[in-house]
């Protein structure tokens, strides 16, 4: 059994370009929830062997809420790394944390929380989180 | 500015789902209903915004959260009804409740908490007037409400 908060799974391909930024020069925060559907999702990719096999079944995982606090402000140029963990797994839930690190500052600079669901759609209820999603979030819980 | 209740008034910004706002399953995407808050908030203060306002302040997003209700696809015209709550100083809360028009369906509930700045100082400021004017007619108290956002 896999020890829990043992990993962060980090992405670090996201660079600040012009579209990523608003009047003032800032990163618009809207870009941190967009971000943080490419990292779950890389995250998945790369932990969940079958993750494809499991969206084009009946399963279907659904975001049923999402929380996003900003803390300092990223510019044009900066890197930002996106670490996620895992927390509240449950039955049919877990939540996934995201924090956004300015590398070249070394500081957080937002912070999304949001809650993963799954359904069948076959029968229009929760249903139990797939097996290999579970086993690829283990590692990851807070 | 809209009213849609006697009883209580609301700033309503309207939106129709576009197939590019669905992903492959479907359905409007997570973020766009976060873009959606954004768009709503930039409507409502969009008549404050002029150079010089624009020069002195910064409104900048402190924290934002969504509950999703009901799934919506292309073709949908979503209400989304604004609420301001517990101005203080230089912050407030805009609270959104997301309906399909017509069946007036729950479609999501929002929450985002703004502060203005200086631009100059980045230091809290407190609201102009002319958000003030803004917020002051749709203000309401969260504890009388139907739902916790």
């Amino acid at each position: 059994m896999s020890e829990i908060g043992k990993k962060i799974f980090i992405f670090d391909k996201i660079r600040i370009f012009f579209k990523h930024t608003d009047y003032y020069g800032y990163v618009h925060p809207y870009n941190y929830c967009e971000w943080t559907s490419y990292v779950r999702e890389a995250f998945f990719s790369e932990n969940c062997g079958d993750f494809k096999k499991i969206i084009d079944s009946k399963v279907k995982m659904m975001t049923a809420k999402i929380q996003m606090d900003t803390h300092s402000d990223c510019s044009f140029g900066d890197l930002i790394e996106a670490k996620l963990t895992v927390t509240k797994v449950k039955r049919v839930s877990f939540d996934v944390i995201v924090k956004f690190i300015n590398v070249g500052l070394g500081e957080l600079a937002a912070e999304t929380q949001h809650t993963l669901v799954f359904v069948d759609s076959e029968f229009g209820q929760f249903t139990d989180i797939p097996k290999n999603i579970k086993l690829a979030i283990a590692d990851y819980q807070e | 500015m809209e009213y849609f209740a006697h009883s209580q008034k609301e700033f309503v910004y309207k939106y129709v789902v576009m197939l590019s706002d669905t992903d492959q399953f479907e359905h409007t995407s997570f973020a766009n209903y976060l873009k959606l808050m954004f768009l709503a908030a930039d409507a409502l203060f969009v008549s404050c915004y002029d150079a010089k306002f624009l020069s002195v302040h910064r409104l900048k997003l402190v924290s934002s959260r969504l509950q999703f209700k009901k799934q919506t696809i292309a073709g949908n015209h979503i209400l989304i009804k604004v609420n301001s709550s517990q101005i203080d100083g230089s912050v407030f809360s805009l609270i959104f409740t997301f309906v399909i028009e017509g069946s007036g369906e729950l479609v999501g509930l929002g929450r985002q908490t703004y502060i203005l700045l200086s631009r100059r100082s980045n230091q809290p400021e407190y609201l102009s007037e002319s958000m003030k004017k803004l917020l002051g007619p749709i203000r309401v108290e969260e504890e009388n409400l139907l739902y916790k956002y």
